[in-house]
Parts: structure tokens; sequence; C-alpha cells
């Protein structure tokens, strides 16, 4: 359903991405980890047509994310990291807005109960805690009822209470049907959602496989920073 | 494309400095200046002319233009560039270049709403109504044209609104002065008073005021507006940073 072989991509000298390979199969959450400036947003922004692989074979949903993406774009709802809105803007307003932008959107306001935000429907966006951007933020890459939701270091600035929301939240999707790409840099967060995880360790993918197994010689932190010290 | 249009318009009532500085400043500007007796009158110092039917009216609306094309456009877009809000949207399907479409159409109603408040305001402080209201609705068309895609040349290439700010005050304040607005053009050498002619506040402003007055237009001024829409517009399309 979504396979990567052999991505390669730089930026001018900067080789970001190596080579890069895995697989995503339906309806599951699968983690990509990895340290600081490992390659992983990048990879995600190839798959999803933001940027351009400068080798290697993409496949999203059965589609080149190369050229076509404008069918991607309807298809899989994108989280990014460090992206925002309007200060002004409210939390129904913004989900409103990019409702409009699909065929056949979620009800905005059934969206804001599944985020647990009712109380902050009117609230503007600028006011907002970060765990209630982050969901606003989880909510837009849903509102349009995308196959696949991609989603970049999820609750990367969260406090430990705002994490467990929105952990909660993509264990629901997921039980909705969701297939979920999740771009993480911590242990813990991945450990408790992921199906399978990708380490990717300077541009190349250094283990792939069940957290439980890759923590198998121990805790899963052990084995990350065992796999990621060079 | 509606519900973009909705939303920015709710947001820039929301800014409401900026609206104030578009729609209000030069109604106070008028005021302050139409309410002197001296206004009414011919005045020397402007070539025998009467300020409240010429300079006025035409300040006045190159002011709220230049306002609205000029900073509140490239504001709005270059902090949508630098808060990740066009790449944000260029990842659903719909184009950030809607989002620019649909700031344009609601700060150019912001502009249109302001003639009839500055002209109103004119009048009714003894203005005399303008001769040729066509050539001042063509005018306006025009002259807007030119600075909005002068905005949008702002908003094509500034990565944040600081940066888009020194940008367009670098344009806007030496503009006003070749325009006529700190120092009158007829009090200006001719040298001077000629390269604001062809600045496009300055050709807005002038053509507004050779509407009012019903003198014949001067093409080349006209021109100038034409071309630097054109030019303006072209150039932001080339290099309109998405991200
Ligand atoms: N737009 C860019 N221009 C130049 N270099 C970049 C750009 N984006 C990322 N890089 C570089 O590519 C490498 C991988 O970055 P990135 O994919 O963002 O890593 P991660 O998301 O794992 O932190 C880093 O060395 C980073 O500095
Ligand atoms: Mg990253």
């Amino acid at each position: 359903m979504i396979a990567i072989e052999h991505l390669h991509k730089r930026y001018g000298d900067v080789v970001a991405v190596e080579d890069v390979s895995f697989t995503v199969e339906p309806n599951e959450i699968f983690g990509i980890i990895g340290t600081n400036g490992a390659g992983k947003t990048t990879t995600v922004e190839c798959l999803t047509g933001v940027r351009t692989a400068d080798g290697g074979r993409l496949v999203m949903l059965g589609l080149d994310p190369a050229t076509q993406r404008d069918e991607i774009r309807r298809r899989v709802g994108v989280q990014l990291q460090s992206s925002h809105l309007p200060d002004r803007l409210s939390v129904r307003e913004a989900l409103q807005l990019y409702a409009s932008f699909y065929e056949d959107p979620r009800d905005p306001d059934e969206l804001i109960e599944l985020l647990g935000l009712q109380h902050r429907a009117g609230a503007r966006y600028g006011k907002l805690s970060g765990g209630e951007k982050q969901r606003v933020s989880v909510g837009l890459a849903l509102v349009g009822r995308p196959q696949v939701a991609v989603l970049d270091e999820l609750t990367t600035g969260l406090d430990p209470h705002a994490r467990r929301e929105v952990w909660t939240l993509i264990e629901r999707l997921k039980l909705e049907g969701l297939t979920v790409i999740l771009v993480s840099h911590f242990m813990d967060e991945v450990e408790r959602l992921c199906d399978r995880v990708a380490v990717i360790h300077k541009g190349r993918v250094v283990a792939l496989d069940t957290p439980s197994r890759l923590a198998a010689h121990g805790r899963l932190e052990d084995a990350f920073l065992e796999l990621t010290t060079v | 494309m509606n519900q973009l249009i909705a939303c920015e318009a709710k947001l820039t009532v929301r800014e409401p400095v900026g609206l104030a500085f578009s729609l209000v400043l030069p109604l106070v500007i008028i005021l302050a200046f139409g309410l002197s007796a001296s206004a009414s009158e011919p005045d020397e110092e402007l070539g025998g002319v009467i300020a409240l039917d010429t300079l006025l009216p035409s300040i006045g609306l190159a002011l709220s233009f230049g306002m609205v094309a000029i900073f509140m456009l490239p504001g709005f877009m270059t902090d949508y560039r630098a808060r990740g809000i066009l790449r944000r949207l260029s990842t659903t399907p719909v184009h950030p270049a809607k989002l620019l479409a649909a700031q344009v159409i609601v700060q150019g109603a912001i502009a249109l709403i302001s003639v009839p408040l500055v002209l109103g305001l004119a009048v009714a402080l003894g203005m005399s109504f303008p001769e040729q209201p066509l050539m001042v609705v063509v005018v306006v068309l025009l002259g807007g044209a030119a600075l909005f895609a002068v905005g949008t040349l702002v908003s094509a290439v500034a990565p944040d609104a600081k940066i888009g700010y020194v940008y367009s005050a670098m344009f806007f304040f030496p503009s006003l002065f070749f325009a006529g607005v700190w120092l009158p053009k007829e009090q200006m050498p001719d040298w001077l008073s000629t390269i604001g002619d062809f600045t496009p506040l300055g050709a807005f402003r002038e053509s507004l005021e050779n509407a009012f007055t019903g003198t014949s237009q001067d093409p080349l001024m006209l021109l100038t507006l034409a071309v630097t829409a054109v030019a303006a517009g072209t150039v932001a399309a080339r290099v309109f940073r998405w991200e």
C-alpha cells in the first residue's frame, strides 16, 4: 500500500536521505524514529510529494508522489512538523475551512468532539495551549477523511498529560481503520503506539521491527542508543 | 474558495490596527485639513486650485490604497509564509495561490470601500463632485491593479512579515514624497515632479486629481500604472515562494 525503495535525497551537497526502504501495511501504525537530522522529515515529505526525491521508487496508495501529487493531496492527511494557523482563527473556523477543501469531509463539530476540544471550539488558535494546538493540527490532517495520516513530531514540545491525550486520539483513529505514519524521536511514544518501527540513522534504515522485538535485548531506548551511536 | 474569502475577511476585521490605518486614517487627514477654511479656497501654493477638490481626496485615496495594497496584503501573506501556513496548505487539495487570491479579494474590497468613504467625506466638507466619475472608476481600478501588483511582489519575495514591512516601507514612503504628500508637487522642481508622475503612487494620485477636476488625462501616467500592474504582477507570479 505504501512502499519506499532506495529513497535518496540531497539538499545541494548535504545528503538528507542516503538509502531508505520500507513498506507500510493497511491500518498499521508505522513509526519512523531517529535522532535530529536523521532524515525522517525528508523521507515523509518525499512520500507525500511535498519534496521530489533524487532517487529510488516511491508508492503512496498505489500512486507516484512525483507525478500524482493532486490525488495524494486528496487522500493523505499531513501534519507537518511546525506548521501553524493564523492566531486569530478559531478552532471551529479552522476545521470548517479545511473541511471545505475536501469532497467528503468529516463533520468539523464531530471532529472537535473526537479531539476533545468541545470547550475550546470558539477559542482562537493563538490562545490555545501547546497540546490543544497539536490536537487541532492532527484534526486538520484528518478532516478530509484521509486513508493515510502522516504525522511528523506529533508530541514534541507537549507536556506528559497532553502527550497522552494525543496518543489516545491516535489509538481511536486506528480503530476506525486509519493507516498512520508516525515520525518521532521518543521511544515511549513508538513503543506505545506503533505496530512496527523503522530506526533511521544518518539517512539509512538501521533497524526495522516491532517495538517489542527491537527491545528484545533490554529496553527499547538502549537498543535505539546502540543503533544510533556511531 | 468562498470559505477562504470568508476566513480572510474575518481575520482582516480582527486586525483592527491595520483596518484603522487603511480606512480611518485617510478620513482623519481629510477632516483635519478639510475643516480649515483655506482648504476650500483657491490655494496659491497649489497653483490656484482648491485643496479640498484635488489634493486632499486624492491623497486620501492614495493613502488608503497604499496601506491596503502595500502593507496589509504583504503583511498577511508574509506572515502566512513565515508560519508555514502556505506550506501546510500545499499538502491539501487547495493550492496556496487560492489563499493569495482570497487575500487580494478581501483587501481589494477594503480599498474599494474607502472610495465612497473618502469622497463622501470630502464632498460633505465642500468638495465639488468629481467632474468625470467614470474616469475616477477607471483610475481607481488601474491604480488599484498597479499597487496590488506591487504588494503581491513584496508578498512573493519577503520571507517574513518584518522583512516584508521593510520592503513595503522602502517603496511606500519615498512614493508618498514623489506623490506630493509631504511637499505639494507644485512646489517641487520640475524634474522632481516629473519623476513623481512616473511612480505608481504619484501617477495614481495625479490621475485621480485630473479625473476630479475634469482635466484631460496624461496617457503616460495611465501607462505607468498599466505597466506597473503587468510588470510587477508577472514578476511576482514568476518568483512567488509558496513555502
Ligand atoms: N530544506 C533544507 N535545506 C537544506 N538542508 C536540509 C533541509 N531540510 C533538511 N535538511 C538537512 O537534511 C538532513 C535531514 O533533515 P530532516 O529530514 O529534517 O531530519 P529529521 O526530520 O530526521 O530531523 C539534516 O542534515 C538537515 O540539516
Ligand atoms: Mg524532522
